[in-house]
C-alpha cells in the first residue's frame, strides 16, 4: 500500500513532466524558428510550395490550436514526414531506435558492473596500490568526454590495432538475423546463430565504452565513498561480534547500502548516456536514433527533432522511475518516509 | 570564487557564516585546500588555461593563425620545435588554435554560469523558502522539472539546432539547459534552511522577506553553489566543444575545441595530431576545473562550519 502510493504520486509527476516536454519542444521546433514551412523547404522554394506545406502542418491556425493538433498526432505516433529520409518519422523510429536502446542498454550494464566492481575493489584495499590505481584513473576516466574516448578508440583500434570493429553494428559478410527485438545481439542469440552474435557483439564494444567510460568511473567513486563511510558503521561490528560470516557481512550489510547513493545517481548517468550517443553514434557510424537525430537537427528537419526529443524525453523519464523503484527497494527509509506523506 | 561586499567583517562578527569566515580564514582556508596535492595541480592547470587564454595574442607563437589563415607550404607539419602539436590542414599552428580556441570555451562558461546560476538559485530560494504545497513552489519546482526531464545535451543540442550556429546562441542553448541544475540544488537546502529557528528567530522579529531570503537563507546555501560552479565551469565546457563538434557553435574560421577535433578526426591516422591535440586540450581544462572542483568542496564544505 505505502508503495503504491509512492509509486501513484512518482507516475503523475512523470506525466506530467512528460506534458510539460511536449509544450518545451513544440515551442522549441514550432515558435522559435519563425518559420518553420519555410525553414524546411529552404530559401529556393515557390511560395505556392511552402503555402501547401503551411497547410500540412497546421501552421495557417492558432497557436494553441496548433498545439493541441501536434499533441493529438504524437500520441498517435503521427510525427509527420522526414525531410531528409522522406518516409514517416515514425517509420524510421522503428528502424532506428533498436539500435540506440542496444546500444545504451550494454553500456548500461557496463556501467553498472564495473562501476560496483572498481568501487568495492578500491574500498576493500583502500589505501593501497589498488585504491590509488582506480583513483588516478577516475581522474582521466571522468574527464575524458566520451566523444574524445570515440576518437581514441577509433585511432587505436580502428588503424593501429585493428581487433575490435569500428564501424556499424555488423560486418558486411553476415547475414543479419532475422528482426524480433530488433537488438542484433538478442535476436542472434534466440536464433541460435552465433557467428553473427559474436559478430555483433565485438561491434558493440568500443562504442559503448566509450560511451560508459566517464559514468563508471564516477560512479564507482561514489560507491567507494559510500562503503568506506559505511565500513566504520557500528552496525558492522555488531554482525561480526555475532560471527556472521564475512561474506555475507560483505554483500548483505556493506554492499547493499553502499549501493544507495550509486542507484540514486544512476538516473542522471543514463542521462549521461543518451545524450553523449548522440555523437559516439555519428563517430562509430552506429545506425541509431541519435545518428538519426543529429542528421535531423543539422537539417533542420523539425518533425524528426521533435519526435526524437519526445521519445529521449519519455525514456528519460521511465528510467527515472525505474531508478527510484531501485532506491526504495534497497533503501527501506525512503519507503517508509513516504508512508508518512513526507 | 567572486565575493561583492568585501567589508563583512561587521557581519562575521555578528553571525557566524561560512561565506563570511571564508576571507577572515584565508590561510586556514588554503591550509585546507592544499592538503590534497591534486587541488593545487587543478589550480595550477586551471590558472595556466585562463593566463594564456587571456594573453593569447601575446604568447601564443603565431597569433594570427587563429583566423582565416592559409600557408599550404607548411600543411599538415607534424608537431616540432616550430610548431609544438604540429599544423592543421590548411598550414595553422594547432596550438595557437588551442590556445585561442580556450578563449571562446572560457567565454562561453562565465557567460553561462552568470546567467544560468543567480537564475537558478533564485527560483530554488524562493521555491524552498515558501513551503512544498504552497502553489508558488509547486509551480516553480514542476517547471523546473520539465528542463530536468530532458539530458541537458540533448537540450542543448536542439535548442541550438533550432537556432543559427553561432558561439552566441551556443551559449543561450546550454545556459537554457543548464539553470535548473541550481533550481534543484538551492531548492533541498533552502527548505531545510527555512525551518532553522534562526529563521524563524528573523520572522519574529519582523525581517522582511527579502532580508530572509537573501541574508538569512541565501549565504547558507552558498558553499555547495560555488563548488558546483567551479566543477561546472569543466562541463560547460565539455557541453561546448560537444556542441562545436557537431558544428553547431563558433564557425569556422574562429577556433573552437570541438570543430577542431572533428575536424582533424578527418585526416586520421596519417595527421593524427590534428585531433589528438585538441582533444587533449578538451580532457586537460575538464579534469583542471575537477580537481580544483573537489579542493573547493573539501575547503568549503567539510570545514566551514567550525
Amino acid at each position: 500500500m505505502k508503495f503504491n502510493s509512492f509509486l501513484l504520486r512518482r507516475l503523475s509527476l512523470s506525466i506530467f513532466v512528460i506534458f510539460g516536454l511536449s509544450i518545451l519542444i513544440f515551442v522549441i521546433a514550432r515558435v522559435v524558428p519563425g518559420e518553420p514551412a519555410r525553414m524546411a523547404l529552404g530559401p529556393q522554394a515557390p511560395e505556392a510550395v511552402v503555402q501547401k506545406l503551411r497547410q500540412e502542418m497546421h501552421l495557417d491556425k492558432p497557436l494553441l490550436e496548433q498545439y493541441f493538433i501536434w499533441v493529438k498526432d504524437a500520441f498517435s505516433g503521427n510525427f509527420g514526414r522526414s525531410l531528409i529520409t522522406k518516409r514517416l518519422v515514425l517509420e524510421d523510429i522503428k528502424e532506428y531506435l533498436p539500435a540506440t536502446m542496444e546500444l545504451v542498454i550494454f553500456a548500461g550494464i557496463l556501467m553498472v558492473i564495473f562501476a560496483i566492481l572498481l568501487g568495492t575493489l578500491a574500498a576493500q584495499f583502500k589505501d593501497t596500490w589498488v585504491d590509488g590505481l582506480i583513483r588516478v584513473s577516475s581522474y582521466f576516466g571522468i574527464a575524458i568526454p566520451a566523444f574524445v574516448a570515440a576518437i581514441f578508440f577509433m585511432l587505436l583500434f580502428g588503424y593501429y590495432w585493428p581487433i575490435l570493429p569500428v564501424l556499424g553494428r555488423l560486418s558486411s559478410g553476415i547475414t543479419p538475423p532475422a528482426n524480433i527485438t530488433g537488438l542484433l545481439t538478442l535476436d542472434s542469440l534466440i536464433q541460435r546463430n552465433f557467428v553473427a552474435f559474436w559478430d555483433a557483439f565485438k561491434h558493440l564494444i568500443l562504442p559503448s565504452v566509450a560511451l560508459s567510460l566517464g559514468a563508471i568511473f564516477q560512479e564507482a567513486r561514489i560507491t567507494r565513498s559510500a562503503m568506506v563511510d559505511n565500513m566504520r558503521k557500528d552496525f558492522l561490528s555488531a554482525e561480526r561480534g555475532y560471527g556472521i560470516p564475512e561474506r555475507v557481512i560483505m554483500f548483505k550489510y556493506l554492499l547493499k547500502p553502499s549501493l544507495i547513493p550509486t542507484v540514486s545517481i544512476m538516473g542522471l548517468d543514463f542521462a549521461f548516456l543518451f545524450g553523449n550517443a548522440f555523437l559516439v553514434e555519428t563517430i562509430f557510424n552506429w545506425p541509431g536514433i541519435s545518428r538519426y537525430g543529429i542528421n535531423a537537427m543539422l537539417n533542420k528537419d523539425l518533425s524528426a527533432i521533435s519526435a526524437v526529443v519526445i521519445i529521449f524525453g519519455t525514456i528519460f523519464v521511465v528510467v527515472n522511475i525505474i531508478v527510484d523503484i531501485i532506491v526504495t527497494f534497497l533503501d527501506p527509509r525512503i519507503r517508509l518516509s513516504t508512508s508518512r506523506g513526507i | 570564487m567572486i565575493n561583492s561586499n568585501l567589508p563583512n567583517n561587521s557581519i562575521a562578527i555578528s553571525s557566524v557564516r561560512p561565506k563570511s569566515m571564508f576571507w577572515l580564514n584565508l590561510g586556514k582556508n588554503w591550509y585546507r585546500f592544499s592538503r590534497n596535492t591534486l587541488s593545487v595541480v587543478g589550480l595550477v592547470i586551471v590558472s595556466g588555461i585562463i593566463i594564456s587564454a587571456i594573453f593569447a595574442p601575446w604568447i601564443t607563437p603565431y597569433p594570427e593563425h587563429a583566423g582565416p589563415f592559409v600557408d599550404f607550404g607548411n600543411r599538415g607539419q607534424s608537431p616540432s620545435l616550430q610548431h609544438l602539436c604540429g599544423t592543421d590542414i590548411v598550414g595553422r599552428d594547432i596550438l595557437s588554435r588551442i590556445i585561442f580556441a580556450f578563449r571562446g570555451a572560457l567565454i562561453m562558461a562565465v557567460v553561462v554560469l552568470v546567467l544560468a546560476v543567480p537564475f537558478g538559485v533564485l527560483l530554488g530560494l524562493i521555491a524552498g523558502y515558501f513551503h512544498q504545497d504552497s502553489w508558488i513552489s509547486i509551480v516553480i519546482m514542476r517547471f523546473t522539472d520539465v528542463f530536468l526531464g530532458l539530458p541537458p545535451l540533448i537540450l542543448a543540442l536542439v535548442i541550438a539546432a533550432v537556432l543559427k550556429p553561432t558561439l552566441m546562441n551556443a551559449m543561450i542553448a546550454v545556459t537554457i539547459s543548464w539553470w535548473s541544475w541550481y533550481t534543484r540544488l538551492v531548492y533541498g537546502m533552502a527548505s531545510s534552511v527555512s525551518n532553522e529557528y534562526f529563521v524563524t528567530a528573523a520572522k519574529l522579529k519582523g525581517a522582511s522577506k527579502f532580508h530572509i531570503l537573501f541574508r538569512e537563507i541565501l549565504p547558507n546555501c552558498l558553499s555547495p553553489v560555488f563548488t558546483k560552479m567551479a566543477l561546472d565551469v569543466g562541463w560547460v565546457i565539455l557541453i561546448g566543444a560537444s556542441l562545436s563538434f557537431v558544428g553547431l557553435g563558433e564557425q569556422p574560421p574562429t577556433p573552437a575545441l570541438g570543430q577542431m577535433v572533428s575536424d582533424g578526426a578527418r585526416y586520421m591516422p596519417t595527421f593524427w595530431w590534428m585531433t589528438i591535440f585538441p582533444a587533449l586540450a578538451i580532457v586537460l581544462a575538464i579534469m583542471g576545473f575537477n580537481l580544483m572542483g573537489d579542493g573547493l568542496r573539501d575547503m568549503l564544505e567539510t570545514g566551514g562550519m567550525e
